[in-house]
């Protein structure tokens, strides 16, 4: 919708509340007002107009009262020759010939000025026999101004009879202008009622569109807000219609409801972490409390070994035989390491020590039929490793890849850098590993399964793929690959280096002994 | 605000808009319908007055139209003196009147009175040009006249007496109109008729109707005819437009139409419906417009020569039944256009 509203439109409905209020009201006022004053200067017109229709007969009343004067002189004079009446008929005259004067002498076939042209011809005569009467008594020729006055007398009566004649005409005119005038005003006030209507009518319209266009918007904000109340914050957000108050009020509450959701988000975010890393430290805690007890389950009393082997290796050293000597030696310190450094926070160093104390152990049990490569880059060596990691991967390689094989047993160890991580791989060439077992060996969360591969005294690769994971906080430490049966195996294990100085807090494996 | 707001709006906006268009519109076309209008009116060079006592004719209104349009044409103003005056004037002050107001010319059908003569001498003597009109008066100064001899007139019906008149006809009344036949008028029309009528089975009866105050007695003279107090005449003659009506009603009223037969004078629609029905034989008449047109022509042709010819002959004609319904078509043609 409030993309449909453009223009004038759009523009009017982005002005404050005051404005679209006033400004309906104000059009609407000032176009009623509009029609009222032109239909009051219509009426002030035809007002005009019928005035003047009368003022035409206020001066045919004039003209007659001067006639009559007139007369009355002309007869006081010619009778009793008065020096007044005289005066008075000079004086009568000059204003009767005023009057006449401003009369219109072109012949017409109007009505009315048809009869005020004869008035005049009419009254012209008059003056013309009025003056020779005058002269004719002043000259006392007696039979001269009683003719004249005769005829002054005739012609008073044909004006007379014309002024009236023009009076009836114009009073009839007036009459009917005068119904003319009434109907009109009485067409204007079923016009000026009608329009009154009509905009009282429009400006409620207006205003109830116009408040309904701001208390709309402001029910459904307050619906929304009973709705948040009631603690559903997972409401559409109501999109502002216009830009005034409204508008103002409806951007603000949606910025609340928008903070409000966004603050909910962050602190389950937090929560979920803090889930996450519990779950971590439990997992971790269970995991080596797996490796623990199947440790224990192996384990000979340590005290009752050690003094054992002591025996064993100071019986070697009587006897001179020097190579039961360093493999008793030998497998003392594996045995010590592995009881001392199982879960424990170890070295990348004392890891391969370890793998070595093995591999010697292994070798002087299988006659030296495996050969270890290694390749290490020194400067690794002091990075922090999980204690207990390489010598299972190891054991695996010996127990399952090169456990039943005819040609020589070969194990590659290397440990290198690449980019910012560790690198090591522990490559046999056994008889590799079958296409399924790989695929979860590989897999996400196959612990069920690959506890059941665990054999004998190994910790078992999911186990060491899990803790390695837990150690680095990383998902891709450990890949599995072999070229299929007979093929040797591949471990790979890439892990960040981080040295002694950079430790971090971690979870700290509690001795489980 | 709904979807359709815009719409809404805009419906609104322009049903205002022709509201107040067709208010505004509405009003000023009453405005305009009723609006206080001053008549329309031309101006003229020439104001001519015309002056008869019979005004209220038909015959006399036809006289007027064709002087009044006639005159136009050489932008001359006709006026009836006195009219649209509440009083009425003597014919005798009309032509005063028409002296003192100066008039240009004066159209006279002169009356009985004997007096106009003098009032036609007194026009003319301050340089007023008058000419007569259907009757003359050939002892004044006037300076033509215009018309039908008496002489003529009474050939004219004596024409038609001598065609409806049979073997049994015995006794012509002739109704004359003392206003409009004086003495002299009623000799010549008298001398007419009897010429063209020489068989002495036929008497002619004359009466004259006087005019009392605008009342004339002609219902007294038919109705006395009709009673049988006067010898019953097989044919009226009625030299007037009242007269022929006044018989026509009487001669329908009293059922003596298959004994009388009527010759009446001039037109109008209750003379052509008389006709029609057979109350009236026929009816001799002048062409009225022609002797206004006529009267005026005299009129502006003496005013620009100085000199007009002394007698102007206006035909007459004789309208019967078969020539009525023509005449009633014509009469109902030229009130179309002032029905519009």
């Amino acid at each position: 919708m409030k993309r449909n509203r453009t223009g004038n439109n759009r523009h009017f409905f982005n002005q404050s509340l005051r404005t679209k209020l006033i400004l309906p009201v104000m059009i609407t006022m000032a176009v009623s007002l509009g029609i009222n004053l032109i239909l009051f200067g219509r009426i002030n017109t035809t007002a005009e107009n019928m005035d003047q229709v009368y003022a035409t007969n206020i001066r045919l009343g004039e003209l007659e009262r001067l006639l009559t004067e007139l007369e009355t002189s002309v007869y006081q004079y010619l009778n009793i020759q008065s020096p007044d009446a005289l005066k008075n008929f000079e004086r009568n005259r000059e204003l009767f010939a005023g009057m006449i004067e401003e009369i219109d002498e072109t012949i017409t076939d109007h009505p009315a000025r048809r009869i005020e042209h004869n008035i005049r011809s009419l009254a012209i005569s008059y003056l013309d026999r009025t003056k020779s009467a005058i002269a004719a008594k002043q000259a006392h020729n007696v039979s001269s101004y009683k003719e004249s006055f005769e005829e002054i007398q005739s012609i008073y009566t044909y004006l007379l009879a014309y002024t009236r004649g023009l009076d009836t005409l114009r009073f009839k005119a007036n009459s009917e202008n005068y119904d003319v005038l009434y109907q009109y005003l009485r067409y204007l006030e079923i016009f000026m009622t009608s329009v009154l209507i009509g905009v009282t009518g429009c400006l409620m319209v207006l205003l109830y569109v116009i408040i309904g266009s701001f208390t709309r918007p402001l029910e459904r904000l307050a619906g929304k807000a009973k709705e948040v109340g009631r603690g559903n914050f997972a409401i559409t957000l109501e999109e502002p219609e216009s830009e005034d108050e409204v508008g103002t009020v409806t951007e603000a509450f949606n910025q609340m409801i928008v903070s409000i959701n966004d603050y909910i988000q962050r602190t389950r975010e937090s929560m979920e972490l803090e889930i996450r890393m519990k779950e971590r430290e439990l997992a971790m805690e269970s995991l080596l409390k797996d490796a623990q007890l199947k440790y224990y389950q192996a384990q000979i009393n340590p005290h009752f070994l050690f003094n054992t082997l002591n025996a064993g290796q100071q019986l070697a050293m009587m006897e001179d035989a020097e190579r039961t000597y360093a493999f008793i030696e030998n497998m003392a310190s594996f045995f010590r390491y592995r009881l001392k450094k199982n879960g424990e926070d170890s070295t990348l160093q004392e890891e391969i020590g370890l793998i070595d104390s093995y591999m010697y152990i292994m070798n002087v049990r299988y006659s030296n039929e495996i050969h270890l490569e290694k390749e290490i880059d020194s400067s690794l060596l002091d990075m922090r490793f999980p204690g207990m990691v390489l010598q299972p991967v190891i054991e695996n390689a010996l127990g399952h890849g090169l456990g039943g094989v005819e040609w020589e047993k070969q194990i590659w160890f290397y440990v290198g850098q690449k980019n910012e991580d560790a690198v090591i791989f522990i490559r046999d060439n056994g008889v590799g590993i079958p296409e399924p077992v790989l695929r979860e060996l590989n897999e996400e969360g196959t612990s069920r399964s690959e506890t059941k591969k665990d054999t004998g005294n190994g910790v078992g690769l999911f186990n060491v793929r899990e803790r390695l994971r837990l150690y680095f906080d990383r998902a891709d430490v450990m890949t599995v690959e072999s070229g299929g049966e007979g093929k040797g195996t591949l471990v790979t294990i890439q892990v960040p280096i981080t040295r002694r100085s950079e430790e971090k807090d971690y979870v700290q494996d509690s001795d489980c002994r | 605000m709904g979807i359709h707001s815009k719409k809404l709006w805009t419906a609104m906006g322009i049903m205002m808009v022709i509201w107040v268009i067709a208010m505004l519109s509405g009003y000023f076309f009453l405005l305009r319908k009723n609006t206080l209008r001053e008549a329309e009116y031309s101006s003229y060079d020439y104001h001519i007055a015309i002056i008869s006592e019979e005004t209220d004719t038909s015959f006399w209104q036809d006289v007027y139209l064709g002087a009044v349009e006639a005159g136009a044409g050489y932008g001359a103003y006709v006026e009836q003196v006195g009219d649209g005056l509440v009083d009425r004037f003597s014919m005798e002050d009309a032509i005063n009147i028409a002296i003192y107001e100066r008039v240009d010319g004066i159209l006279l059908r002169p009356s009985e009175e004997g007096r106009i003569q003098k009032m036609i001498d007194k026009a003319c003597s301050h340089g007023i040009p008058v000419i007569t009109m259907q009757k003359d008066v050939p002892d004044s100064k006037r300076q033509g006249f215009v018309g039908i001899n008496d002489y003529f007139l009474g050939q004219e019906y004596g024409k038609r007496v001598l065609k409806t008149a049979d073997a049994d006809t015995r006794l012509v009344t002739v109704l004359f109109p003392g206003t409009s036949f004086n003495e002299t008028s009623r000799k010549w029309f008298r001398l007419g008729l009897s010429n063209t009528v020489p068989q002495e089975q036929i008497q002619f009866d004359f009466r004259i109707i006087r005019d009392d105050k605008g009342l004339n007695n002609a219902e007294d003279v038919i109705h006395d005819i009709a009673k049988g107090n006067m010898q019953q005449p097989d044919i009226i003659i009625c030299l007037d437009e009242v007269i022929t009506q006044s018989t026509y009603h009487l001669i329908r009223d009293q059922g003596l139409s298959e004994k009388v037969k009527v010759i009446g004078s001039y037109i109008s629609e209750d003379i052509i419906e008389g006709i029609e029905q057979g109350y009236i034989d026929s009816t001799i008449t002048i062409d009225p417009e022609a002797m206004g047109r006529m009267s005026i022509d005299a009129l502006m042709t003496y005013k620009q020569y100085h000199m007009v010819s002394y007698y102007t002959e206006v035909d007459t004609m004789l309208v019967d039944r078969t020539l009525a319904a023509e005449y009633r078509r014509e009469m109902e043609d030229e009130e179309e256009p002032d029905r519009e």
